[in-house]
């Protein structure tokens, strides 16, 4: 295993972007639920 | 789409996974809210109020029931195929039952045919709920070696994560399509199922395995001497996983820590509405639910990351030491002091760690047994789930019925019940601490070392022929 041991490479800046622009795709959606959310919690704490 | 033709080239970011698990967890996630389409399922005839041969609840209520069910059958029946084949394959097969379940239910709704609802989303669904929840496990494991917690709980976040998009989502859906004739279930249904559909293949598409030996840039794993002696080097097969004493305690474990928080969850709201007799509004007494959610989503990130830098074993110390200790108190906070407050708090920090413990499983696996089948061993573990899931409910309505006919006050018909809670987590808390490393006599043979070398030696050399870009 040892040998055969592969390293990261640092990867190329397309690779970035497309992290970036997949982790807004997950993000903006779970951020909206999120939200929606909070406006139900607000009624526990103000009846 | 097979698993030799997905091994990633030299530069690919190894960040782009989470995001392709999240993908699919926040997708199938939805099954959490899945009592929004309850009410409308009850007057798809009659339209504005139930009418004579319209579906009652308790008739509804199994199709949840069923995909809970076919989640924990297919997870355990289907563990050893996902990591023979790969996430890809199983990501999109995934995606191709959890859709298909929409469609097929949606035509259940159109033709009033409600077997067509039990087996769309409860089976169809069902399957495409376990294959897609175990599908990025074990590929999060290689790929952060370093951070194992973190990388799972990230992923099972997502379906924590998923009720909160599903449920809006759907009940804006219903009032987009809702007519005079129609109550829009059916539209909604083959809306999400298609959303749902394209965004879990984007995820299939997306993620890749590392090659065999890879590790990240900068990372060695610790010297054998100051690595913990509950962290293997080993692998377990699948096959030998459950002849351990192991499987057992942390199928234990599992169950106790789920069953404690998962009957509350399916009661909050009225619990806190009869503890604090009218002093909670049914508007906030649905907000406690969704503080509730909020803790269960972002426990499973923040206890899975912090047990990387203070141990598996030392996260469900916390989880089964200080839940005994909360739930004890609940009473005190509930009709004793009469606090919202620290109620409120307390069952949120319970919640927190109810979501935590299904996150950090994952990475206790593969500390135990190794990475190489932890995918499959994590899915034959989730028929713990599905015995909480049934254990866990009965405990907290049959006791609080029992406590009300024997004419216990309302205020005081949970007690006995979160006593009970705390008692099956000193259960867990002695599980937890009986776990020791393997037997040796369980970890794979030279053998097998061998035939998952030739495995990989496939794999690189398909790789090398055809390097996936990043």
């Amino acid at each position: 295993m040892s040998e055969q041991t592969q390293r990261s490479e640092e990867p190329s800046s397309s690779s970035k972007v497309l992290v970036i622009l997949f982790w807004g795709y997950v993000s903006l959606p779970l951020a909206w639920g999120v939200y929606e959310t909070s406006k139900g919690v607000v009624a526990l704490f103000t009846g | 789409m097979s698993k030799e033709r997905i091994t990633a080239g030299p530069g690919f970011n190894r960040w782009l996974i989470p995001p392709a698990a999240l993908a699919v967890h926040l997708s199938i996630g939805q099954a959490y809210a899945f009592s929004v389409f309850n009410e409308p399922l009850t007057r798809v005839i009659g339209i504005n109020e139930p009418a004579q041969g319209d579906w009652g609840i308790p008739a509804l209520g199994w199709i949840f029931s069923i995909a809970i069910v076919f989640l924990g059958l297919s997870a355990a029946v289907f563990g050893k195929w996902v990591e023979d084949v790969g996430p890809r394959k199983t990501m999109f097969t995934a995606a191709c039952c959890w859709g298909a379940g929409f469609i097929v239910s949606a035509i259940g709704v159109w033709t009033h045919q409600l077997w067509l609802l039990y087996f769309g989303y409860g089976v169809l669904g069902g399957i495409g709920l376990g294959l897609g929840y175990i599908s990025p496990v074990g590929t999060l494991i290689r790929w952060f070696p370093d951070r194992r917690g973190m990388a799972t709980g990230m992923a099972i976040m997502g379906f924590g994560g998923g009720a909160l998009i599903g449920s809006p989502l759907g009940v804006s859906l219903m009032g987009l399509f809702e007519t005079d004739s129609s109550v829009g279930v059916a539209p909604t249904f083959i809306t999400m199922g298609g959303l749902y559909f394209i965004s879990m293949c984007l995820g299939a598409f997306v993620v890749r395995v590392p090659a065999e030996g890879w590790k990240p840039e900068g990372w060695e794993p610790p010297p054998e001497s100051e690595q913990s002696a509950m962290i293997t080097r080993n692998d377990v097969h699948v096959r030998d996983a459950h002849k351990t004493p192991q499987f057992w305690l942390l199928w234990v474990i599992l169950c106790f820590n789920v069953t404690a928080g998962i009957g509350v969850l399916g009661q909050a709201s009225v619990m806190i509405q009869e503890t604090f007799g009218g002093a909670i509004t049914a508007a906030a007494a649905a907000g406690f639910v969704g503080l509730l959610s909020l803790f269960n989503m972002v426990g499973r990130f923040f206890w899975a990351s912090t047990s990387d830098y203070i141990g598996r074993k030392m996260t469900y110390f916390i989880f089964f030491g200080l839940g005994t200790a909360l739930y004890a108190l609940v009473p005190l906070f509930g009709s004793g002091l009469n606090s919202v407050f620290f109620f409120v708090l307390a069952f949120g920090i319970i919640l927190s760690m109810y979501g935590g413990g299904f996150a950090t499983i994952p990475a206790y696996l593969a500390d135990i047994f190794g990475t190489r089948y932890v995918g499959a061993i994590h899915g034959r573990l989730l028929t713990a789930w599905a015995a909480a899931g049934v254990l866990g409910p009965v405990l907290v309505n049959y006791i609080r019925e029992f406590q009300l006919n024997a004419g216990v006050a309302s205020a005081d018909a949970y007690n006995v019940t979160m006593f009970i809670m705390a008692g099956l987590l000193v259960i867990g808390f002695i599980a937890n601490f009986l776990v020791k490393p393997v037997d040796p006599k369980f970890h794979m043979s030279e053998s097998g070392e061998e035939e998952r070398e030739e495995a990989s030696s496939t794999s690189a050399s398909s790789s090398s022929s055809k390097p996936a870009e990043a």
